[in-house]
């Protein structure tokens, strides 16, 4: 697995496309537990994120008081 | 034209003196002035009286008179002491004389009496008739109309210097703790020549005006009759027209003289004259002093003024400042709430797209493995509806000729060998008739 330098936004891009493709009938199955994977990784990715982004805006509000 | 009568010089002159001792009711009171006066050696006095008629004052009359030794000293000192002056020129007199008249020496009077109140009243008058000349021409108050210095330090003085009166202005003035500029004008300040020396002295320090505060006038002891000059019309008219103020010290002790009353400053003595100018210098010491006192009180006033009005500015823009500060403090904090807010609930919906898109992925990969599952399913079931066991247990069987399966019987002909198999087992047939389509 590549270690990720995708932005949050770009993961939330892959993520709705992995969903995507589920939709279409030609999806592979073979793949899709590669692609569940893939997007669990995605979403922790971007939990982390976003867990990182509000202890950094509560430090930066907490340290201007 | 021969003359036949005739008499000698001295049997006319003794004949003139015996009509003039007949003739005249002697002796008699005579008023005239003193132009000259001598003591001779032996105490006689010699006088030429005249009587000045008309403006121009050339005399009208003209005669000697002569006071013998033994009545001169009582007349003398009669006079002096009810007139306080010597008996001298310039005087009008009233004199009891009679007259004589000497073959030899001619006419004289003699005088043998002196009436001083005639004197006194004389003078009183020319005073008099002096002061209201000096009125009349609008001098009188010139001097004293003078602002008086404030600093009297630079002092031209009209004296004579070896007067004891100039003596003890100058040691008070050394006696003081100041420091005078003092320039003597010397002059004679007794006898017939000080009117016209002061007025000299005068007009040296009048073309020096600017280098001197006031001008001083002094003189010591000297009998009453040297203030003459100080009645003066000329010398009196000098000191009341001069540009500097005047301060007399001319040794008065009874009435003023005029010089006194026209000057800016009249003083007694010598002594009180140096005794004013040190005290102008005092009060300007004091005053200077009492200035810088004040000066400095002012300044202190001015500073503690500015002090307290920079505080209360201080003041004033902490305060403002503070409220400034608190407003915007508000502002910062309200604008970091409002950032808190919506960064939490920015990432508040940013966790929940995130979990809708976790669900997302749950649902559809299960959706799709269940779409899988179905697909198989049916599949199976269809592969299992086709299932040739099965199928052959309905009673089909599989035909396969040559190993391959046989669909159309117009591939077979008669007599191939058939391999039939069942539901179970195996069957080996000949074709016997091949039916053609």
């Amino acid at each position: 697995m590549e270690k990720e330098e995708k932005t949050y936004g770009e993961a939330i891009a892959e993520i709705e496309a992995i969903l995507e493709k589920f939709d279409d009938e030609q999806f592979d199955i073979d793949t899709l537990a590669g692609q569940v994977k893939r997007a669990t990784e995605l979403i922790r990715i971007c939990r982390q994120k976003l867990r990182k982004a509000e202890e950094e805006v509560s430090k930066v509000l907490k340290d201007s008081k | 034209m021969s003359v036949t009568r005739h008499i000698p010089l001295s049997k006319l002159q003794s004949l003139i003196r015996r009509r003039l001792e007949e003739a005249m009711p002697l002796p008699c009171w005579v008023t005239a002035e003193i132009s000259e006066l001598k003591v001779n050696y032996s105490g006689h006095c010699y006088m030429e009286l005249v009587e000045k008629g008309g403006d121009n004052g050339i005399p009208c009359a003209r005669a000697q008179a002569v006071v013998w030794r033994n009545s001169f000293g009582m007349i003398s000192s009669y006079f002096k002491s009810e007139t306080g002056i010597e008996l001298g020129p310039g005087l009008n007199v009233l004199l009891k004389v009679s007259v004589s008249y000497h073959e030899l020496y001619g006419l004289s009077l003699v005088v043998s009496d002196v009436d001083p109140l005639y004197t006194v009243g004389d003078l009183e008058r020319q005073r008099q008739k002096t002061i209201k000349r000096l009125h009349n021409e609008g001098v009188f108050d010139m001097n004293r109309a003078l602002p008086l210095p404030v600093v009297l330090q630079r002092i031209a003085v009209v004296s004579s210097r070896g007067a004891a009166g100039y003596q003890d202005f100058m040691n008070e003035l050394a006696a003081s703790p100041f420091r005078f500029e003092v320039e003597l004008f010397d002059s004679y300040m007794q006898g017939h020549g000080t009117e016209d020396s002061v007025i000299d002295a005068l007009g040296k320090i009048c073309e020096r005006t600017e280098e001197f505060d006031a001008v001083v006038i002094i003189r010591g002891g000297g009998s009453q009759s040297d203030l003459a000059a100080f009645d003066s019309y000329r010398l009196c008219c000098h000191i009341a027209q001069f540009p500097l103020p005047v301060i007399t010290g001319i040794g008065h002790d009874k009435d003023q003289s005029i010089a006194d009353m026209v000057a800016a400053v009249p003083l007694k003595t010598p002594t009180a004259v140096a005794g004013c100018l040190v005290d102008s210098l005092e009060r300007v010491d004091a005053w200077l002093e009492s200035a810088v006192g004040e000066l400095l009180q002012n300044a202190a006033g001015i500073l503690e003024c500015g002090q307290r009005r920079v505080r209360e500015a201080a003041i004033r823009l902490a305060q403002a400042a503070g409220g400034l500060t608190r407003t915007v403090d508000m502002r910062l904090e309200r604008l970091g709430a409002a950032l808190e807010r919506q960064a939490t609930s920015k990432v508040t919906r940013e966790r929940y797209g995130v979990e809708k898109l976790e669900e997302a992925l749950k649902t559809k990969s299960r959706n799709r493995l269940a779409s899988e599952d179905m697909r198989l399913r049916a599949a199976r079931q269809t592969v299992e509806g086709r299932d040739p066991q099965r199928i052959m247990a309905l009673g089909f069987a599989v035909v396969r000729i040559g190993g391959k399966v046989l669909t159309e019987a117009s591939r077979a002909a008669t007599g191939d060998v058939l391999d039939i198999t069942l539901s179970s087992g195996r069957l080996s047939a000949r074709v016997e008739e091949a039916e053609k389509q």
